[in-house]
């Protein structure tokens, strides 16, 4: 089980701010995130995700192993101020 | 005075306060061409005035009220106005931007600009008509808050006023139009100064546009682009700035504990999406902003205007306090009281950890919340120790110790990015012309993890990237449009996907080329450069409500020739490399003891960012550039 945070465009678009999934890979997470929201899993590669604190584009991108308890952040693809 | 330019009134009036003298300040077309307008104009208008190192609260300083082309005349995000003097929190220049609609009314009055010199030797207020300039008595509102204040002007029109911060000579005072502040540096204590409550505008027409018919085309198309870019159309109109506070939470980059750290174990608690789900009860903006990035809270049951990041990072992890409600009171209390509330709760965290390493013994406590809605009233008041706190961080530690943990840059305190998380802001901060500023200093933190994804801790590019972004958001600030509209620079399919193998050849790439490309910019044949549209819409529209031809190389120049104006103002003033510095906190100690890159390498970073101004080894502009930028003949 990993825990996925849903934050800025991503909480609001889904409206949820956490959920607990089975995935082994980012690009399965997706998969399963996109199945729960009812949208493609492209769709939701277009946000930033990052895994235990760590962006996925400094990790293996998509194919980035997950494992149990880990702490997946979705946050808004662009954000500034 | 006129012009031959269209989108501008021709005409800057000086204002003595002590003689109460009123005549016009000559601005020529070919000083249009060159600077503008805003805050670039105001820095001519101060370097050609104060030549020597001045009290900024004497009569000598002057404050310099600028609109640029685009105010006035349909153009998105187009209220924004500067205010420029000396500094009293600094010593050197500031300009403060605000988005009230006053500077609308000072160009509808048939203003460009507006110079206030001298002191009043009774308390007053302005009010700027198209006939002329009035002297009001101001006794009855004297002690007012900036709200009551704006209600008790019997006259209509634009409102620029000082709560009691600016009153009681708060170095970090401010002045509000509206709900909305020229917040950073004094500007409000220079009034105070001068026994100005504030100045009241009013007109009703707007100068006469260059092409109609293309400025409006130009206007739409803007418009729309805005509202179709990911930033701009669907980030800052659902969560405002206040959504940022989750993403530098990701990036190491919410300064926390007096900028300890750069991460908060509650940052949910004070972030945009808990003040978007549990507070929010409208968005809001600047008149003319189809972006509206604004956020309406209640306070005490009454609407009023909720904190921008900056204030939900320095009243929030920066001083260990997640209760979001505290903060849009003090948020609102300092508007009403007319007090910056950067500086003010930056200065609160240094007290804190002064009176935590027992070097003051003052009562404030990093997570103690309960006394500081009093603290605020008792800095803008000057009773007790907010007498102290009223000086800001760097006199503070002049009279306390903690020069290393002082997070302010030549007296103006940092915002709420903590540098070692983006070494490029680093950079910003540390050779802005106003000091401690996010925005002067170029914000590269949004290449740098808010917007793409840049290496935050590679130099070699950053110097170039920080000039070219510094002297980008001049021009766009001295057009009169608002900073974010620049965020149209970044393309939509780099912003919508971050993960996708364009963005990430352009963070790659940005890390390699940042330095060749601000060179290539100073090349004087490069005011020929070109620019897509939807890249910097703002130089069309230039051109077509002025009718001076203007490309993206041009558009540079003018910021370059502004920024180094800026520099000039300080030089003189006493700048110099010392000056171009961060505390040491952010320079010597690792934010992540296991990352030996997460410290901003000041020296090398600022010895490039010398070398792609074109400054001497001391921070100095040489000669030959300022005759090439044509500030000195
Ligand atoms: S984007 Fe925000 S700050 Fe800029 S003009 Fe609009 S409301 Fe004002």
């Amino acid at each position: 089980m990993v825990t996925v945070k849903l934050f800025g465009t991503a909480r609001l678009k889904f409206n949820e701010k956490e959920v607990q999934v089975e995935a082994s890979t980012v690009k399965e997470l997706t998969v399963v995130l996109a199945e729960r929201y009812g949208v493609k899993a492209k769709d939701l590669r277009q946000f930033l995700i990052f895994v235990n604190d760590s962006n996925i584009t400094a990790l293996k991108m998509f194919r980035t192993k997950l494992n149990d308890g880990d702490v997946i952040m979705l946050l808004s693809p662009a954000s500034g101020g | 005075m006129s012009t031959k330019f269209g989108a501008y009134c021709g005409k800057v009036l000086k204002v003595d306060l002590t003689t109460r003298k009123v005549e016009e300040y000559p601005f020529s077309d070919e000083e249009r061409e060159l600077f503008l307008g805003g805050k670039i104009m105001a820095a001519k208008i101060v370097y050609d005035n104060v030549t020597e190192k001045i009290d900024p609260l004497s009569p000598e300083n002057m404050l310099v009220i600028t609109t640029g082309p685009m105010n006035a005349i349909g153009a998105p995000c187009s209220s924004r106005f500067n205010c420029s003097t000396i500094s009293p929190l600094t010593g050197y220049y500031t300009s403060s931007n605000c988005g009230g609609d006053f500077g609308l009314h000072l160009k509808r009055a048939g203003l460009d600009g507006l110079i206030v010199t001298g002191k009043s030797d009774e308390k007053v207020y302005l009010y700027v008509t198209p006939d002329g300039v009035e002297f009001k008595n101001a006794d009855a509102l004297w002690g007012l808050k900036t709200g009551a204040t704006q209600e008790a002007i019997p006259e209509k029109g634009g409102k620029f006023v000082i709560g009691p911060a600016g009153e009681n000579l708060v170095k970090y005072a401010c002045v509000i139009s509206g709900e909305r502040a020229a917040g950073r540096g004094g500007v409000g204590a220079v009034f105070g100064s001068k026994n100005l409550k504030g100045i009241v505008a009013y007109g009703i027409k707007s100068p006469a546009v260059h092409d109609r018919d293309k400025l409006r085309q130009v206007n739409k198309e803007w418009t729309e682009r805005l509202k179709a870019h990911p930033t701009t159309g669907n980030q800052l109109p659902k969560l405002g700035t206040a959504g940022l506070v989750t993403s530098m939470q990701a990036k190491n980059l919410l300064s926390t504990h007096n900028y300890r750290s750069g991460k908060y174990e509650h940052f949910e608690d004070i972030s945009g999406e808990t003040l978007h789900d549990e507070h929010l009860v409208r968005n809001s903006g600047c008149t003319t902003c189809p972006i509206r990035c604004a956020r309406v809270v209640k306070v005490d049951g009454k609407e009023v205007k909720g904190p921008e990041v900056e204030t939900l990072g320095l009243f929030g992890p920066n001083i260990l306090n997640h209760d979001i409600q505290s903060i849009f009171d003090w948020n609102y209390e300092m508007d009403e009281l007319g007090m910056d509330t950067i500086s003010c709760g930056n200065t609160i965290s240094f007290a804190m950890e002064l009176n935590e390493k027992g070097m003051w013994d003052n009562g404030l406590e990093f997570g103690k919340i309960d006394n500081i809605r009093q603290i605020i009233d008792d800095i803008a008041h000057r009773r007790g120790i907010g007498d102290d706190l009223a000086e800001g961080s760097k006199r503070l530690s002049e009279k306390f110790g903690g020069k290393e943990f002082a997070m302010n840059v030549k007296g103006m305190e940092l915002a709420a990015y903590e540098p070692r998380g983006a070494v490029g802001q680093g950079l910003g901060y540390a050779v802005a012309n106003r000091g401690g500023c996010h925005l002067n200093g170029g914000y590269l933190v949004v290449m740098e993890g808010l917007g793409l994804s840049v290496n935050p801790y590679t130099t070699g590019a950053k110097a170039g990237l920080c000039a070219m972004f510094q002297d980008l958001m001049e021009t766009c600030s001295a057009g009169g449009n608002c900073l974010f509209t620049t965020y149209a620079f970044f393309p939509m399919f780099l912003m919508n996907k971050p993960n996708g193998m364009i963005a990430r050849i352009v963070n790659t790439v940005a890390t390699k080329i940042g330095f060749a490309i601000a060179l290539i910019l100073r090349v004087p044949t490069a005011v020929a450069m070109h620019m897509p549209f939807n890249m910097l819409p703002h130089t069309k529209a230039i051109q077509a409500a002025t009718g001076m031809k203007m490309t993206f190389g041009k558009f540079i120049r003018i910021g370059e020739r502004g920024y180094n104006l800026e520099r000039m103002i300080d030089v003189r003033l006493g700048v110099s490399s010392k000056d171009d510095t961060l505390p040491e906190r952010l320079t010597t100690e690792l934010q992540i003891a296991t990352n030996p890159k997460s410290k901003v390498p000041i020296d090398k970073l600022k010895k490039k960012y010398y070398k792609v101004r074109f400054w001497d080894e001391n921070g100095i502009p040489t000669k030959k550039l300022l005759k090439r930028l044509k500030i000195d003949k």
